[in-house]
């Protein structure tokens, strides 16, 4: 087996998460756009008192522009007052200031939304109003193809011909192991096209527009009939279609690449998109351990050693898809464990581990019992079925489904009728030996008692391993759902639908072995295989991301060059790439969570030798450089929000490991909106400036 | 022209400034200009006197620092008006990677044109500007007056009211000149209005109906050519079927002192330099390997070859 688990930093947002990221950025973008329009104004009263004119706007557009702005303003003015309200303890202001948690939204909180909400339509709407009215969709696409035909005919294109050095040489530093090929490959495709389509946009992006304003071939375009804004748009959406086309013959010639050079068994092993379903993990017995690992992804469970508590790594399942319970084959649960071997153990094997897939509403207690009696009726009916061999299965089967109607008046009846419900949906299992009847008894069983348990499996350290549930479940847990919703459990909290049980088995044959072991586990080490798609609409899927992440250079360098010269756009548009590959460590830096604390506590340590991880003792120094590095937390939260967030778009983990790229929740939800969010005020950026941009001024 | 206002300037006054506001010259100071429908209104002044920089503010590539800049009654910064207007910088900054026909479908697309009249017109134009030879070349190989060619033609590709022309003539040769010219005249004929700036006095005084004077950003004189170019202190004579001699001129001095004048300069009119270029190299093509004789000289060699061809004749006769 191939090692496939997905291993992800970070968790692509949820749908249920999308209010707050709406509010978030309403905040962040609405208080830059906020700033702004203070300058704007401050500018407009004086420009227009120098000319002894009126600063009324005389326009509809005008005053609903003015409308907004005095909302924001108003707004942001009670927000101030609230804030101090709280700096000098007035209580109902207070109350009213913005909360720090955003998952549970004060009413600060909201005003601080609409504030920044309106201080964005205020900045958006002639942007807005000129896009509907004013602009023609025949001139940006006549600028585009210019721009096509620019970098056509000044055989920029070539450049993604480079990628045929790749293809020529990259075999010679591939390793041939079959169970790292295809990361391999993936990865070698993965690094270097962006390099290729990231320099080629951000230098097509920074220079095209300062070139024109420098040869002044932008004098014959601003002097028809076109909005200065619409250049902007007809370059970046030329050069957007020029990268696509290109990178889309790269990525179909990276794909026959990949493809070709694969061994058969990794082949058959990788070239799959896994279509994984996640449940939340917790712990029973444990809170999870730390072997002392620096990356702390994984947390552990260990043996039973005589006289401690069972620990068990639990997977709850929220909802899950009701078609499962409709299959005729069995639904594959997949897992990749860590094994941290704390004794040598037994040469070449795994660790033995128990599994335990189960009806998610049962509380502890309910859970031992119905686990007991699934035990006792397997090995019942499973005898019976032994003895009744000799019948036809068919038979058997309704002798033990009639035997089952008697020991459980109550629940039995149903179970046969589940049971019969999914032959008629599903189909009738071939049952033409004894193995196979005794499988179907199990799976009725499961109807039976809402549980599965498979045998023991020996799990080996990070592989890829299945087990196979019977759909039955999945059937159970269905009617169980039509008959009555799922209350909120003891904690306030929904309980699931489904919970897989995990620990490390200890039974007296595998305790010398099995026990001091640890099993390292984490969410996405264990997951429902819903589906399995073709890998290459995976692996074009992982190009997506890299077409949003040349986009977004793009959509930085365009807006840029509207003010700028090229070679400063270029190295702003680097920079701000770059710096966004590290954004994190600037969110740590903002939030005063860094390890070692802010730029003035680094520099003392620097040379007072402190180890960065150690406490600096109190102090008066100590005490005025962490209130420096507060100061310096505001100064890292505004670049924060400037920052693209760049490693968002890097899905090569997906494809790597074989796990599909949903198009929903990762290249929508987690993509594309934010990339529309981010690129969104660098346009409105873009109109002003090159809008109020006196072309022709030589300074 | 009809005197309609195409154009106005009220206090027109631009300053360029430094990245941090200051004051680094100050380009035009309180200009006010009319120009009408259908003239031909030239900008004169030497380098760094405005010129340019009237025509940008009236195109909206500058921003005036006080004042206003009308066109078609709207202020300059208004991008609709540019729908009437069409404009030739001084140089022709066009993409060189187009070749003709591309450069004008390019920049006819940016106005709300059918694309059948799109075409037509630009097959016209340049079929007009003389380069339906060279129309597939992209405009890279095209030399100083070609490019000036194509240039004029992706300023009428709108059929335009109102023409800017910055330098029209900058870069074309003797023959080139002369065509710019006639087709601006044309195009006023067509009632279009011209407003052109040039530092050839020479083609604004041959075509311009008005022209402004500008110097250090001021105006210092505007007015017909001829209006400004007349000098009401003296007169002028041209007379023909006589020839200039000794006598004539005692007659005429005494006519002149009669009425208390007296003659300054007395003789025959000169053709411009032009004029006899264009003469020459009309005569050329049309004589291939002839030298250009003056058409006095040429008068009398063609009464010698009249002779001489007749008693060829006769003596053949005789014969």
């Amino acid at each position: 087996m191939v090692f496939a688990a997905l291993t992800l930093e970070r968790e692509p947002m949820k749908w249920a998460e999308l209010p707050m990221a709406l509010r978030g950025w309403a905040q962040t973008a609405g208080l830059v756009a906020a700033l702004a329009l203070i300058i704007w104004t401050i500018n407009w009263v004086v420009q227009n008192r120098m000319r002894h004119r009126s600063p009324m706007p005389r326009t509809a557009s005008g005053r609903i522009f003015l409308l907004f702005l005095g909302i924001s303003a108003g707004l942001f003015a009670f927000l101030g007052l609230t804030l101090l309200g709280r700096q000098i303890n007035i209580r109902a202001l207070a109350e009213m200031s913005p909360g720090a948690d955003p998952m549970r939204p004060t009413i600060g909180n909201w005003l601080f939304t609409f504030a920044g909400a309106a201080a964005l339509l205020a900045v958006a709407m002639p942007v807005l109003y000129d896009v509907v009215f004013r602009m023609r969709w025949g001139r940006i696409w006549a600028l585009a193809r210019l721009s096509l035909k620019e970098a056509i005919r000044s055989r920029v294109v070539l450049i993604f011909g480079l990628i045929t050095l790749v293809f020529l040489f990259a075999d010679w530093f591939v390793p041939y192991k079959p169970e790292d090929q295809l990361r391999n490959y993936v990865a070698v495709i993965y690094l270097s096209l962006p390099p290729l389509f990231l320099v080629t946009a951000s230098l097509l992006g920074a220079f095209s527009i300062p070139a024109d304003i420098r040869s002044q071939s932008i004098h014959t375009i601003v002097t028809k009939p076109v909005e200065k804004f619409e250049i902007v748009l007809g370059r970046f959406i030329g050069y957007a279609i020029l990268m696509t086309v290109g990178l889309a013959v790269v990525a179909g010639l990276s794909l026959g690449y990949v493809v070709r050079g694969i061994h058969p068994d990794a082949a058959k092993e990788s070239f799959k998109a896994r279509v994984p379903i996640y449940g939340e993990l917790g712990f029973d017995g444990t809170r999870g351990e730390s072997v002392g690992r620096v990356w702390g992804y994984r947390k552990y469970i260990g043996g039973r050693s005589a006289g401690a508590k069972e620990q068990y790594a639990v997977w709850s399942f929220e909802d899950l898809p009701s078609e499962l319970g409709r299959r005729a084959q069995p639904v594959a649960f997949e897992f990749t464990f860590d094994i941290y071997r704390m004794t040598k153990g037994q040469e070449d094997r795994g660790v033995f581990c128990d599994f335990l897939f189960i009806d998610g509403r049962l509380d502890r207690d309910e859970m031992q019992s119905r686990l007991s009696a699934f035990r006792e009726d397997r090995k019942k009916y499973q005898d019976l079925v032994t003895k009744l061999s000799a019948q036809p299965a068919a038979e058997v089967l309704t002798r033990v489904e009639e035997q089952v109607k008697v020991d459980y008046p109550r629940e039995g009846p149903e179970a046969v009728k589940l049971a019969q419900a999914h032959r008629a949906e599903a189909g009738e299992a071939k049952l033409d030996n004894l193995r196979s009847l005794r499988q179907e008894v199990e799976s009725f069983l499961v109807l039976l008692h809402g549980v599965y348990e498979p045998a023991t499996v020996e799990v080996k350290d990070y592989h890829t391993q299945a087990i196979e549930v019977p759909p039955q479940l999945f059937r159970y847990l269905n009617s169980l759902e039509t008959a009555k919703p799922r209350e909120e459990g003891t904690q306030g909290f929904r309980l699931p639908m489904m919970r897989v049980w995990v620990n490390i088995n200890s039974s007296d044959a595998t305790r010398a072995t099995n026990a001091p072991q640890m099993l390292g586990v984490a969410r996405a080490d264990l997951y429902l295989l819903a589906a399995e798609k073709p890998f290459w609409q995976n692996f074009l899927k992982g190009i997506l991301g890299l077409w949003f992440t040349f986009v977004l250079v793009l959509g930085i360098a365009v807006p840029l060059s509207t003010y700028l010269s090229g070679v400063i756009t270029w190295l702003c548009t680097m920079f701000l790439f770059g710096a966004g590959i590290a954004r994190d460590f600037v969110k740590r830096l903002s939030e005063g969570t860094h390890e070692g604390g802010g730029p003035m506590q680094s520099i003392y340590r620097i040379f007072n030798q402190t180890f960065h991880s150690g406490q600096l003792d109190e102090s008066p120094t100590i005490t005025t450089l962490k209130d420096v590095d507060a100061v310096y937390q505001f100064v890292f939260r505004l670049v924060y929000s400037i920052l693209p967030d760049v490693n968002r778009y890097d899905l090569q983990e997906y494809v790597a490991n074989g796990f599909d790229i949903a198009w929903g929740r990762v290249l929508f939800l987690d993509c594309f909106l934010p990339l529309v969010g981010y690129l969104l005020p660098w346009m409105i950026l873009g109109y002003y400036l090159i809008k109020y941009r006196e072309i022709a001024n030589p300074n | 022209m009809n005197g309609e206002v195409v154009v106005e300037t009220r206090k027109l006054t631009k300053i360029y400034r430094d990245f941090w506001g200051r004051q680094k010259k100050i380009a035009l100071r309180a200009l006010n200009l009319q120009v009408n429908r259908g003239e031909i209104f030239g900008l004169l002044g030497p380098n760094g006197s405005g010129k340019t920089t009237t025509i940008k503010l009236l195109l909206g590539l500058l921003f005036p620092t006080d004042g206003d800049a009308l066109v078609f009654g709207k202020p300059a910064a208004d991008v609709a008006k540019n729908e009437r207007i069409g404009y030739l910088p001084e140089e022709s900054y066009l993409y060189r990677f187009l070749n003709a026909e591309e450069t004008l479908d390019f920049y006819g697309r940016l106005f709300k044109l059918d694309p059948k009249v799109r075409r037509e017109r630009a097959e016209k134009l340049i079929d007009t500007v003389g380069l339906s030879r060279d129309k597939k070349r992209i405009l890279k190989e095209y030399s100083k007056g070609m490019r000036q060619r194509i240039g004029l033609a992706q300023a009428l590709i709108n059929d335009p009211e109102l023409v800017i022309l910055d330098e029209p003539t900058s870069g074309l040769d003797p023959l080139g000149t002369r065509w710019m010219k006639d087709l601006i005249v044309q195009l006023r004929d067509q009632g279009k209005t011209i407003i052109m700036c040039s530092h050839r006095l020479e083609d604004v005084q041959d075509i311009c109906d008005r022209v402004a004077i500008l110097n250090e950003g001021e105006l210092q004189e505007l007015g017909t050519v001829r209006g400004l170019l007349e000098d009401v202190q003296k007169m002028e004579l041209q007379a023909s079927g006589v020839q200039l001699n000794d006598a004539l001129r005692a007659d005429l001095e005494q006519v002149l002192a009669k009425h208390g004048g007296k003659i300054e300069f007395i003789g025959h009119p000169t053709t411009t330099l032009e004029d006899l270029f264009l003469r020459i190299v009309a005569q050329s093509k049309a004589h291939p390997g002839k030298r250009y004789l003056p058409e006095r000289m040429a008068k009398d060699a063609a009464v010698t070859a009249e002779k001489a061809g007749a008693a060829e004749k006769s003596t053949n006769i005789k014969k």
